[in-house]
């Protein structure tokens, strides 16, 4: 991976042999960007509570988080657009929390795209290497290359205002990606497209992120984006990281109930229940289901079960299974389905996916009887929302 | 029904005009008619005989014409000029910096501009001629300048205030400075409110005589408005030749205008729309 | 391998733009040069002709050089009285004697020396004389007299009833300027009144007064003299033998045709063997300012000027009764019986006194004459009124006030601040807040150090001024007598023609018609141009911001002329209609509604384009959506878009109604003020203060300062109502 980004990455269109992601460096591979215990008010409201951030060289790091949780105001904080109270901010080994945005050496897509108006797509491409004085033949060549490689090539001379958001966007994309920063932050930048659009940019990041390799941090609210784009997530709640870790981990072993409540998608089922100690193993009575774990819980604690609807599945007899699931509502999707139904009247909604057959049979009204690998069961403490692992 | 709303548009349109129009061929008339003001009634303005004559009476008739003219022009396009140079970057700090006394020095500015001008005219005579500016073009420059500059501060601010924040950030972003962001990024964007400020600046000053007739004294050095009021005497005055005099200054204007066409409605509506 | 675009303008922009402020800098400052000797004067055409040349003689004869300027006649005095104590002044100036008073007073003037006191006339030398020193060389006597078109006018003229009745020979039987007081002056002393007794108390007074004006209401009424005749027009309807004669003076000879047979006569009785109508007489002189130190070539200009070799030239190029009577005699002249019958005119006329208080007998005169004119007060009460004006004007000048409890005052505010200050600056808040203002400073300190020199300065002199009465020269402190005086009418009526109060519901109704209108039209037009499929949107957008283009004067004198009573287009068109034509500066409402007309004319525009950009400015999914949801145009008007416009036109109307609130130029030049100063708004009524009644400043700044708290309140206002509409 690492190797992969310090090798010179030519463009399909042009052999020129550009890298353009930032040259090698003899940086440790830990401080490509680092925030250290970073706070942030506005006014009396603490907006960044202590952050704790590093990405490393080459990797692709997803903010993911609620609204108004602070995620645009960490990405501000690092291109230097938000001053902060307290902490550092150190790019490419460099202290830089003094330093204006202009000598961060940072590279930024905005939400709104901000292209400059009154300048032609091509302009608008050169404008960063022309801040920095690049030569003009590189300047030249970087923006073919970059349109070449986002499409642009037929939109150069062209105003903002003459684009389509997808053809926009793409050009905020390019603006960033001409330059060669030490960092390159998105803040949403796919919001404004439709859902095709919007897929299709995704993988084209992607894409782009394999070859060039450029160390990127990006904002997003969306689920798919932050598991398909992310080498790595980070979750963030009320300006704080509630967690980080690869997207699979964070999936597969969210840290608190936040976390698993906000990642994955359609979301976990989450289940009130209290443990009852039984030999060998522990009881939970969670709304009409009965779900048996050998995590270490004490008697009679309230905990939170949680069952991502990916991993129910129809029992075959009852004795092994959880309860049964009264089907209220089934959302057909083509090759699955989506289950809505409850345990017990007075219980939460319980969502399950079903394929096959199963999809086939299911009907509102039925009785599904459903069970789950007890290794998949996610087991919180309801007092403290953290997560308790089975030993 | 879409036909009758669009007659309806049409009507008022054209009675506007009418309205906006007639006492423009009520001055041509006079401007073109040889006897000067009409001694009947009439509703038609314009003469069956139409004549040059108080227009050439105004340029020929004039030793000085061209370069009163000129005066005119360089006096008019360096106040909207030195307006617009000093309120840029100041209505830019208002626009974006919050900063001690922006609020408390921008209302004060407003409220200079509600003082009628009657009672300041003559401190302003003492202070030009204790900068020894009386009689130079300079000079004149400077006293438009202060009516000049809080309209374009105050519209210049609206403008900039209408351009999205984003866009400097990401000019930071890309590595310019905040001037550089000023100049090449922000400036650019206001385009259509510089001009439309540079418009009502020139337009200001080319139509001001009062305060020119008393700070200048030499006759080359007097713009157009002046020597067209002076066709207007305390016993008599040639009607017609003030109005060949008034179309012929408001040609200048009257093609800015034009010009500025397009700008005018987007330029104005930056300004005067809160962001 | 380069592609072909050029780079953007970003390197050495800077450099560039300095370098272009720069130059325009030096474009901009044209070297003043000192010249030899310098006159001003006001002259025009064939006067300010034979002064070229008799300036040129001089010229070519001597070497000097000479500087002349020719001010236009509405900026002189102020020009004079700015820039003479200040040594700006020229050498010598042309003026009529009538300010002579004033002048003295202010101490603009330096004595003639004597060596140039010889050969004049000695009525027009008495003139100039203030105590006994003469101040200024008499150049011209100026008084009406009767022009008889012969062409018309047979017979011997012995009374003006012997010149022929209207509609026989010609239309009018006389015309002259029968609104101004000048003109009404022969009349005044012909009825056995005056202007100015003889101990300086006002002399329009008593039945000789009352008979004045309904002699001349008669002249009218019978439509022997038409009404409303101004300056040019006079000349030019007896011009087109339209009138069989006219009153007025020398200046008018240049204006007739060579080959026309006109007979000048001294202005004889109105009635046969009744009294002379005898006019004033002015005379006009070259005076010597002060602060200029008395040249010898300064001397030698004045000389050829004002002796016989100039005068000799003025006479016969100028037109000009010069008062030299070694001149009588000399050929060249005795041949134009006109300057002959002119010389006599004057003879016969009666000096103008030029006192402070005769110039003030002007306006009252003026207002009582037009007010019997229109009928609208009997001759006795006009009489009435004109004497309250007058006492109005000449008011004592309010007892000079200690100025210590200001000074006092002063301190303590000061202190005050001071100690505020401080005790700010001691906050820690504070202090980090002026520190993260620094950057901020670097950007704005220049435009506030101009704005605070040339704003601030000025307008805070000026507002102190209000603090003073008297003149400019000598100023006394009265503290707040001015404020006072106004805000009780004077000790007249509160409401009472002229008050201040009544002066603000005048300009508040003017502010309110006039905004309503504008926005009510602008929005309208705005709407229909912004339809989205109208043909020739361009074409009406053009056309109809032209009256915002024109400069204002230019258009308020074309309104001015298109509601005279009977030349004008609008009385044209009435007549055109089937209706009588009316008189449009004889009532309040008629007057006022020609200023409304001429301002919403001017101000239309602004509104128009304000209104299409927040148009264009407004989502157009919103207006889809109301149409969709079964909104008629009123409805969606109403509930929709004006809501959305609202917001947005708010500053522009804010900015609007301080426009309309000072905009001089429609009110000062559309109706005057007419009738009698009803349609006077206050900012035209502080004008008059200022520069016209005996340059009252001191009472015209506090007038100003009270439209600025009456604006500064108000825009508050409005602005608090914007901020609570919106949220
Ligand atoms: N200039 C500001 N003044 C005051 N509060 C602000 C300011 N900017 C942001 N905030 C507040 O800070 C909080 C975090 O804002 P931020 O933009 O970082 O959220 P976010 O995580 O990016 O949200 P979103 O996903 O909606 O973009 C929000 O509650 C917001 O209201
Ligand atoms: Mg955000």
């Amino acid at each position: 991976m690492l190797d992969a980004t310090l090798a010179p990455v030519v463009s399909s269109a042009l052999a020129v042999p550009t890298p353009l992601s930032a040259p090698a460096s003899s940086l440790p591979r830990d401080e490509r960007c680092a925030l250290r215990g970073v706070t942030k008010s506005f006014g009396d409201t603490p907006i960044l509570k202590g952050i704790d951030f590093d990405v490393r060289e080459g990797e692709f790091a997803v903010l993911v988080g609620p609204s108004g949780c602070g995620k645009s105001t960490t990405l501000r904080a690092i291109a230097g657009l938000e001053e902060i109270d307290s902490g550092t901010v150190r790019i490419g080994g460099r202290d830089v929390t003094a330093l204006p945005p202009q000598d961060r050496d940072i590279a930024m897509v905005f939400q709104s795209y901000a292209l400059y108006p009154h300048l032609s797509v091509r302009d608008n491409l050169a404008f960063g290497l022309r801040m920095r004085k690049t030569p003009e033949r590189e300047v030249a060549m970087r923006v073919d290359e970059v349109s070449c490689m986002l499409g642009l090539d037929p939109y150069l001379d062209r105003k903002p205002k003459a684009l389509s958001g997808g053809q926009r966007q793409r050009v905020a994309m390019g603006r960033a990606l001409a330059r060669r920063a030490q960092a390159y932050l998105y803040d949403e930048p796919l919001s404004n497209l439709d859902a095709s659009l919007r897929s299709s940019v995704r993988v084209e990041i992607r894409k782009l992120h394999d070859r060039t390799g450029a160390t990127s941090i990006y904002v997003t609210h969306d689920q798919v984006e932050a598991m398909t784009l992310a080498d790595r997530l980070w979750v963030f709640n009320g300006g704080v990281v509630e967690q980080s870790g690869a997207p699979s981990d964070v999936y597969d072993k969210p840290r608190s109930l936040f976390v698993a409540r906000f990642v994955g998608s359609p979301a976990m089922n989450l289940l009130k229940g209290r443990a009852r100690r039984e030999a060998g193993s522990v009881a939970i009575a969670a709304e009409g289901l009965l779900v048996r774990t050998t995590a270490p819980l004490r008697d009679g604690q309230d905990v939170m079960v949680g069952l991502r609807p990916h991993d129910l599945q129809v029992a075959s007899d009852l004795s092994s299974a959880l309860g049964t699931l009264h089907v209220d509502v089934v959302e057909r999707l083509g090759s699955e389905a989506l289950v809505h139904g409850w345990a017990s009247t007075s219980g939460a909604t319980i969502t399950m996916r079903v394929d096959g057959d199963a999809m086939r049979r299911a009907a509102v009204s039925d009785s599904i009887a459903v069970t789950i690998d007890p290794a998949r069961l996610h087991l919180f403490d309801a007092a403290s929302g953290l997560r308790i692992d089975a030993r | 029904m879409k036909a009758l709303e669009s007659f309806a548009a049409h009507a008022v349109a054209i009675v506007a005009t009418m309205f906006a129009l007639y006492p423009l061929l009520w001055v041509l008339g006079l401007a073109i008619s040889p006897a000067g003001m009409a001694s009947e009634p009439a509703l038609w303005p314009l003469p069956d005989s139409p004549s040059l004559a108080n227009a050439k009476a105004v340029v020929s008739g004039n030793p000085h014409f061209w370069t009163q003219l000129a005066n005119s022009l360089i006096v008019s396009g360096a106040t909207a000029t030195v307006a617009i140079f000093l309120a840029l970057p100041a209505a830019y700090a208002l626009a974006r910096f919050r900063f001690f006394g922006a609020q408390p020095g921008l209302r004060a500015m407003l409220w200079t501009q509600m003082f009628p001008g009657v009672a300041s005219a003559v401190p302003l005579y003492v202070i030009l001629d204790k900068l020894g500016l009386l009689d130079s073009r300079s000079g004149l420059v400077l006293v438009y300048a202060t009516t000049a500059i809080p309209f374009a501060l105050l519209q210049l601010k609206g403008a900039f205030e209408g351009i999205p924040i984003e866009l400097e950030e990401a000019a930071w972003v890309d590595g310019a400075s905040r001037v550089r962001t000023f100049l090449t990024i922000v400036i650019p964007a206001a385009r259509p409110a510089i001009a439309v400020t540079f418009l009502f600046a020139f337009m200001s000053a080319w139509n001001e005589f009062i305060l020119a007739a008393t700070l200048l004294s030499r006759e080359s050095a007097f713009t157009l408005p002046v020597v067209l009021q002076r066709v207007v005497g305390e016993h008599a005055a040639h009607w017609g030749v003030f109005a060949a005099g008034a179309l012929i200054v408001s040609v200048p204007v009257v093609a800015l205008f034009y010009v500025a066409q397009r700008s005018l409605v987007s330029g104005l509506t930056a300004g005067s729309v809160k962001g | 391998m380069t592609p072909p675009h050029c780079p953007i303008a970003t390197r050495g922009f800077g450099f560039r733009v300095l370098g272009f402020f720069l130059a325009i800098l030096l474009l901009v400052t044209a070297p003043a040069r000192a010249d030899e000797v310098t006159i001003w004067h006001a002259y025009r055409d064939a006067e300010a002709q034979a002064l070229d040349t008799v300036v040129h003689a001089f010229e070519l004869r001597t070497g000097h050089h000479v500087t002349m300027l020719a001010v236009p006649f509405d900026a002189y005095s102020a020009k004079l009285a700015a820039a003479i104590p200040n040594g700006n002044g020229p050498d010598l100036f042309i003026e009529a004697h009538e300010r002579l008073g004033t002048y003295v007073r202010d101490g603009l003037l330096d004595a003639v020396p004597a060596a140039l006191d010889e050969g004049f006339d000695a009525s027009a030398r008495r003139a100039l004389l203030q105590g006994t020193t003469l101040y200024g060389l008499p150049l011209a006597a100026k008084s009406l007299a009767l022009f008889v078109d012969r062409s018309v006018v047979k017979g011997p003229i012995d009374s003006l009833d012997d010149l022929p009745r209207p509609g026989t020979s010609s239309t009018y039987t006389l015309v002259y300027e029968n609104e101004s007081s000048y003109a009404f002056a022969p009349f005044v002393h012909g009825a056995g009144s005056d202007f100015l007794a003889a101990d300086e108390s006002f002399g329009f007074v008593g039945p000789a007064a009352a008979q004045a004006l309904r002699d001349v209401a008669l002249l009218v009424r019978e439509g022997r003299v038409p009404a409303e005749a101004s300056g040019a027009l006079v000349s030019q309807l007896f011009r087109e033998h339209k009138a069989a004669a006219m009153i007025s003076g020398p200046w008018a000879l240049g204006d007739l045709p060579h080959d026309s047979d006109v007979e000048v006569m001294p202005l004889p009785p109105l009635h046969r063997g009744g009294r002379p109508l005898r006019p004033f007489v002015t005379v006009e002189a070259l005076f010597f300012s002060a602060h200029r130190g008395a040249k010898a070539s300064t001397v030698a200009l004045a000389r050829a000027i004002a002796f016989d070799e100039g005068a000799v030239v003025r006479a016969r190029d100028g037109h000009q009764v010069v008062p030299r009577s070694s001149l009588s005699a000399r050929p060249e002249l005795a041949q134009l019986a006109s300057l002959q019958a002119f010389q006599r005119a004057a003879k016969e006329a009666i000096g103008m006194p030029s006192s402070v208080r005769m110039r003030a007998t002007w306006e009252p005169i003026g207002a009582a004459l037009k007010a019997t004119l229109r009928g609208d007060l009997t001759p006795e009460n006009a009489v009435a009124m004109a004497e309250r004006r007058f006492r109005d004007v000449t008011r004592p000048q309010a007892p000079p006030a200690s100025t210590a409890p200001w000074f006092l005052a002063l301190g303590l505010l000061s202190l005050t601040g001071a100690i505020l200050t401080y005790r700010r600056a001691r906050a820690e808040a504070w202090g980090l807040a002026l520190k993260r203002s620094l950057p901020a400073y670097l950007w704005v300190t220049h435009a506030a150090v101009i704005l605070l020199l040339l704003v601030g300065g000025p307008l805070i002199v000026g507002a102190a001024t209000s603090l003073f009465a008297g003149t400019r020269s000598a100023p006394t402190f009265v503290g707040f007598a001015n404020y006072v005086s106004i805000l009780t009418a004077r000790g007249g009526e509160l409401l009472g023609l002229g008050s201040f109060w009544r002066t603000l519901l005048v300009t508040l109704l003017w502010t309110a018609v006039n905004v309503a209108l504008h926005v009510t039209i602008g929005v309208a037009l705005g709407l229909v141009l912004s339809r989205p499929l109208m043909r020739l949107k361009t074409v009406y957008r053009v056309l109809l911001v032209l009256p915002w283009a024109v400069p204002s004067y230019v258009s308020a004198l074309a309104w001015k002329g298109m509601f005279h009573r009977q030349f004008g287009a609008i009385n044209a068109l009435l007549t055109y209609l089937g209706g009588e034509p009316v008189a449009w500066f004889a009532r309040f409402s008629t007057a006022f509604a020609a200023n409304v007309a001429t301002n919403v004319w001017l101000g239309f525009p602004f509104f128009m384009v304000v209104t299409l950009g927040a148009i264009t400015g407004l989502p157009q999914e919103v207006l889809e959506a109301a149409s969709i949801d079964g909104a008629t145009r009123w409805q969606r008007f109403r509930y929709v878009i004006a809501p959305l416009l609202l917001p947005a036109l708010l500053p522009s109307v804010i900015l609007g109604t301080v426009w309309t609130f000072n905009m001089f130029n429609v009110v000062f030049l559309v109706s005057g003020g007419e009738p009698d100063g009803a349609t006077d708004i206050l900012v035209s009524e502080a004008y008059r203060w200022a520069f016209t009644r005996d340059a009252q400043v001191g009472y015209g700044a506090a007038y100003a300062v009270l439209v600025f708290l009456l604006l500064v309140a108000g825009t508050r206002a409005l602005d608090a109502f914007g901020k609570k509409a919106e949220s």
